[in-house]
């Protein structure tokens, strides 16, 4: 979701700053641009009457199969918005349970060092994310040297990630491996 | 404020003493400590309602989180009275005996 604000945001000042522009054009009769000509320009433009004829087939009662079509996609789109905005955020810390936190980048460092204590391991990308509920969910992106068996190296990570985090006593919700062969070039271990 | 300075340092000392506790953290995003005039307790943030106590548990022979934060919570317990007491792992830490 922030994301999404980031770019309504930026799109908000981008109108701002034209309009500001403008504003600034009109105010000081710069360039020919007078403000008391502005009501006659604009209603000579043809947005002013594709407007008007819109808005007057709307109070006769004759919208178009389109306009519903819009307005309702705008009404639900509207809806999943608020939805998104009012949803509570993940929590900054991962959630043991009853009052218990442990902090994403030591779950992130324990799960690659694990990962990385796999014989045909040659590097390892770990992302957590905290969930509302208690437990964490884990991406490993793992490199593993050329000649190991892709599928058979990827279970037996899952296998003692998912055994290091119940040492530890961190609920795992979701645990995604990927496995591929490394580039000997970029890998942070070529040989072991 | 003394009392919250004089109380940061009991959570402290007291947390130190936990089996399975390497060190106190230190906050992560943002520094976790308790003020004073000339002093801070690092770790330890004394709130209004809540006590947060940001731990470092040593590894491998320490105990699974939740527990290692029970027994915190349990040593902690009768400073802090009615608090709730939030524990926080910061970090995990080889420690060798």
């Amino acid at each position: 979701m922030n994301f999404f604000n980031r770019i309504v945001v930026l799109l908000l000042l981008l109108c701002l700053f034209v309009v500001g522009l403008f504003a600034f054009l009109y105010g000081f009769q710069i360039g020919g641009y007078s403000i008391y000509d502005l009501p006659g320009q604009a209603r000579e433009s043809g947005f002013w009457k594709g407007t008007t004829v819109w808005a007057r087939g709307l109070n006769s009662g004759t919208p178009g199969v389109l306009m519903w079509v819009i307005c309702v996609a705008v009404i639900i789109t509207g809806l999943i918005l608020l939805f998104l905005e009012l949803r509570r955020g993940r929590p900054r810390n991962v959630i043991l349970g009853n009052s218990t936190y442990i902090t994403k980048q030591a779950v992130e460092s324990e799960v690659r060092s694990t990962a990385m204590n796999g014989p045909e391991i040659s590097d390892a990308h770990v992302k957590v994310k905290s969930n509302r509920s208690p437990g964490a969910s884990i991406m490993v992106d793992s490199k593993i040297r050329r000649g190991a068996d892709l599928q058979s190296t990827r279970e037996s990570l899952r296998e003692m990630i998912s055994a290091r985090m119940a040492d530890i006593g961190i609920p795992v919700r979701q645990l995604k491996v990927k496995a591929e062969y490394a580039d000997p070039r970029k890998a942070q271990v070529r040989v072991k | 404020m003394h009392d919250d300075l004089e109380l940061a340092r009991a959570v402290r000392d007291a947390t130190l003493r936990v089996k399975g506790v390497a060190a106190l953290g230190k906050g992560k995003m943002a520094e976790a400590a308790t003020y004073g005039p000339n002093e801070k307790v690092l770790g330890v943030v004394i709130g209004v309602d809540a006590v947060q106590v940001n731990v470092v548990a040593s590894y491998p022979d320490g105990l699974p989180a939740p527990q290692l934060a029970e027994r915190v919570r349990d040593n902690i317990a009768r400073l802090v009275s009615n608090r709730r007491i939030n524990v926080v792992v910061e970090d995990l830490a080889e420690v060798r005996a």
